[in-house]
C-alpha cells in the first residue's frame, strides 16, 4: 500500500519530510519505493486477505548521534494543509505501528508521525497514549485485519496490552510547516558540520 | 544491469539488517564505478540515501579533486527535485533501477536537460555496463569510461552511452582519415555528454589525430576547449588499461615530442607507454643520452630494458642503469659524476660490435689531449697511425668521441660524463642515437645489448631501417 507514491502531493510530502529529517545530521532513512531498503518498512495484516493483507509505512530509517544512536524507526507522512481525515489516518497508523512492533521490534524503536497540520488539537496530550492505541485497534477495520474479531467487545484478551503501552511510548508528532522547512542549516553550514562528522567517524575506504 | 550487479542486490536483499543491506549496496555500486574507470579511488562514507550527503566519494591519484556520488532508488521527478540539493557539487547520481523504463516520460527529459546544465552524471547499471564492455577495447574507450566517471554530465543509460561510444569511436576512424562529419559528429557527442575538462581532453587527442592524418587543424570541427595534446592529456591516456594497436600510438606518436613526453605521469611499468615510444621511435628526437649508473631498487619491475619518465625525463631503464634522454638542451640531463675513462681497445671494441663509425677521438695524455680526426667523416678507429699515436702515449684512455649516425649527423660522445649529445641545435631521432651511441657508454653484455636492440629496433632489421647504409650496425 505505498499509497503516498500515488500522486505527485504524496511524493511531494514523503520527499520534504525526509530532506528535513537528513538536515538534521542525526537521520538515515529510506522510503517504502527503495529497491532494496524499501521492503523494510513493508508489512502485513495478520487478519486480511488478498490485496489488503500488505500494508507499508512511508518511510523508515535509523538515527545516529548520543542516546537516539542506531535507533530504528518507521514513518508516516502526511502532506495535508489542513485537518481533513489526518485523525482517522492517525488511528490507522497506530494500529500499523501495533502490528509491526510484533513482527518486527527490530525496526520499530520510534514511530515518527509526519503532517503539516495538527488534528484534534484539544486532545492533543492524548493522541501518543495507550488509551489512543487501544481506540485504533478496537476501530471495526483495524480489529478486523490486526486482530481477527468482528466484534468491539471481543478484542479484549486478543490484544497485547504490553505492546499497545510500547507503541504508545515510541510515537514521535511532528508537525512541520512550509516556512520551518526553510529554518534548516544553509547548505555551506551544513557541509562544513558534515566534515566535522565525518571528521569524528573518519571516512572508511 | 550488468549480473554481477544484479547478483548483488539480491544478496543485498537477503539481509535482514539495513546496514548489511547498505554494505552490499555500496560495494557493488562501488564495483559499477570501478568497472567503467579503475583508476578510481571510492571512499564510502558514513551516510546512505541522505538527501544532500553523498553515499560514495570518488577521488583519483595525483587529482586533487573529489566527485560525490548519490546512490538512489527514486523516480526521474524525484531525482530532478533531489537535484536542488546537490547539483552545485557536480555528482554522480546511480540509480538502483534501470532508468530506461521512463525514458519518454516528461521527467525523464526534464532530467536530462537539468543534469546536463548543472554537470551531474545520473546513470545506471546499465550505463555502467555499456562502457564497462566496451572500455578494454581501445584506449579511447577507456580514456571515454574515465571521463564519464569524473565529468560526465546528463543522464546516460545505455541506449545514451551507446550512441556516444558509436559516435566517438566513428569520430576517432574518421579523424584518422581526415573525415569532417563523423569528427564533428564525435565532438558534438563528447562535449554533450562531459563537462568542459574531460571533453577537452578527447576533443584534443581527436585533433592530434586528425592533425597526425596530414588534415588542415583549420577545418577540424570547432571545440570548446582549444589547444594541442598536453602532458595531463597523455598522462590519462598512458593510464588506460587497455590495448591500444600499434596503429593507434603512431597516430598519437604524430602529436607527441620527446620533451611532452618527459612532462607525463605515468606509472611504471606502464605497457601504453612501451607501445607509444615504440610506435614513435622515427619521428621522436633528442638532444642527447646520458648514461648513469642507478643499481636495481627492491620491488621494481625486472623487465629490462623498458621505458620510463623519471625526473622528468624520459629514460630507458636497464638493469641497474639509466639512459636519460635530454630533449632540447644538455642542461636537462640530471648531474653525474665522472667516470673512469675508458681504453682505446674498449672504445674499438664497442663500437666494433655495433658497427658504429667514429670519426674523431681525443686521447687524454697526462698533460695533453691530441685529437684524431678523419676529414671525411669516415672511420678513424683501427687506423695506423691512430694506434700509433695510442702506443706512444702508453696506452692513454680517450676522453671524447665523435659517432657518425647512418644519417650522417655528429654525436659528440663525453666518456666521463657518459654523454652523448649534439652540438648547437642539433637533435637526434632516439632509433639511431641509442642503437650506434648509447652502446658506446659502458662495456653492456651481449645481453643487455640484445635487449636494447630488440627495444630501440622493434622487429625491424637494420637493412630495413636503414637501407641506404648496408652493413651499418649487428643483427642479432
Amino acid at each position: 500500500m505505498a499509497g503516498e507514491s500515488a500522486h505527485d502531493k504524496g511524493r511531494d510530502g514523503l520527499q520534504r519530510a525526509k530532506q528535513w529529517l537528513d538536515l538534521t545530521t542525526r537521520v538515515e532513512s529510506w522510503t517504502h519505493d527503495h529497491r532494496i531498503l524499501g521492503s523494510l518498512v513493508h508489512f502485513e495484516w495478520p487478519f486480511a486477505r488478498g490485496l489488503a493483507k500488505p500494508f507499508s509505512f512511508d518511510m523508515g530509517g535509523e538515527f545516529r548521534g548520543e542516546s537516539l544512536a542506531e535507533q530504528s524507526f518507521l514513518a508516516e507522512v502526511k502532506n495535508y494543509e489542513y485537518e481533513m481525515d489526518l485523525h482517522a489516518h492517525f488511528l490507522d497508523f497506530l494500529a500499523k505501528c501495533y502490528i509491526a512492533l510484533g513482527n518486527r521490534p527490530e525496526l520499530c524503536d520510534n514511530f515518527l508521525w509526519i503532517s503539516w497540520s495538527p488534528f484534534q488539537a484539544q486532545k492533543w496530550n492524548q493522541h501518543a497514549t495507550t488509551a489512543s492505541v487501544r481506540r485504533a485497534l478496537t476501530l471495526p477495520r483495524n480489529r478486523k485485519r490486526a486482530l481477527g474479531v468482528d466484534k468491539a467487545d471481543d478484542v479484549v484478551g486478543q490484544w497485547d496490552v504490553e505492546r499497545m503501552g510500547e507503541v504508545a511510548k515510541r510515537i514521535w508528532l511532528i508537525t512541520l510547516s512550509d516556512k520551518q522547512e526553510m529554518l534548516v542549516p544553509i547548505e555551506d553550514h551544513y557541509f562544513k558540520i558534515k566534515e566535522i562528522i565525518d571528521r569524528e567517524r573518519g571516512l572508511r575506504r | 544491469m550488468r549480473p554481477e550487479f544484479r547478483r548483488a542486490l539480491e544478496a543485498a536483499a537477503q539481509h535482514d539488517r539495513p546496514s548489511g543491506r547498505i554494505a552490499v549496496i555500496k560495494n557493488a555500486v562501488k564495483d559499477e564505478v570501478s568497472a567503467v574507470d579503475p583508476s578510481v579511488r571510492v571512499r564510502f562514507t558514513d551516510y546512505f540515501n541522505h538527501s544532500v550527503a553523498p553515499d560514495l566519494v570518488l577521488e583519483w591519484p595525483h587529482e586533487d579533486r573529489k566527485r560525490p556520488l548519490f546512490v538512489r532508488s527514486a523516480s526521474a521527478a524525484w531525482l530532478l527535485n533531489d537535484m536542488r540539493l546537490i547539483a552545485s557539487h557536480h555528482p554522480v547520481i546511480f540509480t538502483l533501477e534501470d532508468l530506461g523504463t521512463e525514458s519518454a516520460a516528461t521527467p525523464r527529459k526534464s532530467l536530462q536537460a537539468a543534469a546536463a546544465t548543472a554537470g551531474t552524471w545520473v546513470t545506471d547499471s546499465t550505463g555502467t555496463e555499456a562502457i564497462a564492455d566496451v572500455r578494454a577495447r581501445s584506449p579511447i574507450l577507456g580514456m571515454l569510461g574515465q571521463a564519464l566517471v569524473r565529468g560526465g554530465r546528463g543522464v546516460a543509460d545505455a541506449p545514451e552511452v551507446r550512441k556516444l561510444v558509436n559516435a566517438t569511436q566513428r569520430g576517432f576512424a574518421g579523424a584518422a582519415k581526415g573525415a569532417e562529419r563523423p569528427a564533428r559528429s564525435a565532438v558534438k557527442a563528447i562535449e554533450g555528454h562531459l563537462d568542459r575538462d574531460q571533453a577537452g581532453r578527447l576533443t584534443r587527442l581527436l585533433r592530434a589525430v586528425w592533425e597526425g592524418h596530414g588534415a588542415d587543424g583549420a577545418s577540424f570541427p570547432t571545440t570548446a576547449s582549444l589547444g594541442t595534446l598536453t602532458a595531463d592529456d597523455l598522462s590519462y591516456l598512458l593510464s588506460i588499461p587497455s590495448d591500444g594497436s600499434p596503429d593507434f600510438w603512431t597516430k598519437i606518436g604524430r602529436a607527441v615530442s620527446t620533451e611532452l613526453l618527459a612532462s607525463v605521469r605515468v606509472d611504471d611499468p606502464s605497457p601504453n607507454l612501451q607501445a607509444l615510444v615504440s610506435a614513435s621511435l622515427d619521428r621522436l628526437e633528442a638532444k642527447g643520452v646520458r648514461l648513469i649508473d642507478e643499481p636495481y631498487e627492491l620491488f621494481e619491475p625486472d623487465d629490462y630494458p623498458r621505458w620510463i619518465v623519471t625526473r622528468n625525463r624520459l629514460a630507458l631503464r636497464g638493469q641497474n642503469w639509466t639512459a636519460y634522454l635530454a630533449a632540447r638542451r644538455t642542461e636537462e640531463f640530471p648531474p653525474t659524476e665522472d667516470a673512469e675513462l675508458p681504453d682505446y681497445p674498449t672504445i674499438t671494441s664497442r663500437a666494433t660490435a655495433n658497427r658504429t663509425r667514429i670519426s674523431q677521438v681525443q686521447i687524454e695524455g697526462h698533460d695533453t689531449a691530441v685529437t684524431v680526426e678523419s676529414r671525411q667523416g669516415e672511420e678513424v678507429l683501427g687506423r695506423d697511425e691512430l694506434n700509433a699515436i695510442v702506443e706512444r702515449m702508453g696506452n692513454a684512455p680517450l676522453r671524447e668521441a665523435v659517432a657518425v649516425l647512418p644519417d650522417g649527423r655528429n654525436v659528440k660522445v663525453d666518456f666521463p660524463q657518459r654523454t652523448a649529445s649534439g652540438s648547437g641545435s642539433v637533435t637526434f631521432l632516439l632509433r639511431p642515437l641509442l642503437l650506434f651511441v648509447l652502446p658506446l657508454l659502458s662495456d653492456f653484455s651481449a645481453y643487455e645489448l640484445a635487449g636494447i636492440q630488440r627495444v630501440v629496433r622493434g622487429g625491424d632489421s637494420y637493412e630495413d631501417l636503414y637501407p641506404e647504409l648496408p652493413g651499418y650496425g649487428i643483427e642479432n
